[in-house]
């Protein structure tokens, strides 16, 4: 069957749209694999529907999610699984630790996937200042780990560190780590006894602390940023 | 760089992904915690079952992860690649599924348009959806609904038809036409 330009055009637009479906949408996908004219005519019309999925609004997705894809893509066991198979990988394993080579491996990679302390990845307090007008967003992306996006940008002195705060009902305060700003924006890692600190949380806030910050376990420089825990 | 969850820098996320394409995982964390929330929504919406809808948008960004270093502009902004990935997934696991349709949670163009915040106002950086916005705006209604429907709901010809209690024809020409008149709209407002 020839195909014109025309109708080309208009069965790329209803198999972008999804309203193509059985044997046509097989045959379809299997042609823009092999004509570059199908191709670029189903391309077109992806990019001119796709924007539609921006009108809709933003839901919650569970922390679970983004751990599947942690444990997928980085976890040492599941790529060991995949190149050698069940068995070969605890050998492995066993001899890679034996060898310290757990050593070498990113802190992220070793950590198995923890059990879920919170349901959904969200924003879980906003940090502001008394005179500046900066927001500090401080959100859980997974059961450990936290992300801090600033709304402008934040220069930092080379000689400092921002250390993150968890202040308990009653009134210590407890360290979630040190704030290394990505531009705008910052992932800590939790240990399991920061991750503790999490359920028990009345204030946060943020210091200004010597280069590797506070020497001694509690905000030692002035605190630049506080904001309550939103409520759940 | 400002944040806001309802906008996102086209600059930015082409940087992230560039980042991602090196294998920058903190970047990926990024991209992820800054898109997913909407590719989720779109997910939901299309699949009907959050399971599954976690499922595609856990398939999508480890694809992503995988093929980050082979996006350029010319499949789109981030965002618009983004919005293919997780929906093309979507799409063919209708394909492969034979899925209930719930009608309780429909959306419908109207409310799409009155009941959020703004398609038009919050994203002040995404001219593609304020074009496309505009455009549909100028179709029939009877075009809207089933443009609307199959692009959020994935609903096939003969699924719109039973919806919409319409001739399987009349969806059929409604898609058709208002298919044409979205292109020739976006082709007019490129041009301008």
């Amino acid at each position: 069957m020839h195909l014109t330009n025309e109708i080309i055009d208009s069965v790329s637009a209803q198999y972008v749209l999804g309203t193509l479906r059985g044997k046509a949408a097989v045959r379809w996908k299997r042609l823009l694999e092999e004509r570059a004219d199908i191709n670029e005519h189903v391309t077109q019309w992806e990019q001119l529907l796709a924007p539609m999925a921006h009108w809709l609004p933003e839901t919650p997705v569970p922390v679970s999610v983004w751990g599947h894809i942690e444990k997928e893509l980085f976890e040492p066991s599941t790529l060991i699984k995949k190149h050698l198979g069940t068995r070969w990988a605890v050998i492995g394993f066993a001899m890679a630790a034996s060898l310290g080579l757990w050593l070498t491996l990113p802190l992220s990679l070793t950590e198995p996937t923890k059990p879920l302390t919170a349901e959904y990845s969200t924003a879980i307090a906003t940090l502001t200042s008394d005179h500046q007008n900066l927001q500090w967003q401080l959100s859980q992306i997974s059961d450990d780990t936290l992300s801090i996006a600033v709304n402008t940008n934040w220069q930092q002195a080379p000689d400092r560190s921002l250390e993150l705060w968890a202040i308990d009902a009653s009134g210590t305060p407890h360290s979630l780590g040190l704030i290394n700003l990505d531009d705008d924006f910052a992932i800590l890692k939790l240990s399991d006894s920061q991750r503790s600190q999490l359920t028990d949380v009345t204030l946060f806030a943020i210091s200004d602390e010597p280069r590797g910050g506070s020497p001694n376990n509690s905000p030692t420089g002035p605190v630049l940023f506080t904001g309550k825990p939103h409520k759940s | 760089m400002a944040i806001d969850s309802g906008m996102i820098m086209t600059d930015e996320l082409v940087a992230l992904v560039e980042r991602v394409g090196k294998g920058d995982k903190q970047a990926f964390a990024v991209l992820y915690q800054r898109t997913s929330p909407r590719l989720y929504t779109l997910a939901i919406s299309v699949l009907r079952n959050r399971d599954l809808a976690q499922e595609v948008l856990q398939e999508s960004f480890i694809n992503v992860w995988k093929s980050a270093s082979s996006y350029h502009s010319g499949k789109g902004s981030v965002q618009v690649w983004l919005n293919v990935v997780v929906r093309n997934r979507c799409i063919d696991c209708l394909r492969q599924r034979m899925t209930q349709i719930h009608s309780s949670d429909f959306i419908d163009w109207n409310e799409l348009v009155c009941n959020q915040p703004s398609p038009l106002q919050t994203l002040q950086n995404h001219h593609e959806a304020k074009d496309l916005a505009r455009c549909m705006e100028g179709l029939s209604g009877p075009q809207k609904q089933a443009l609307t429907l199959a692009f959020f709901h994935g609903l096939s010809h003969s699924e719109l038809a039973e919806k919409t209690q319409s001739p399987l024809g009349s969806i059929k020409s409604s898609i058709r036409r208002g298919l044409a008149s979205l292109r020739r709209c976006l082709h007019h407002a490129s041009n301008q």
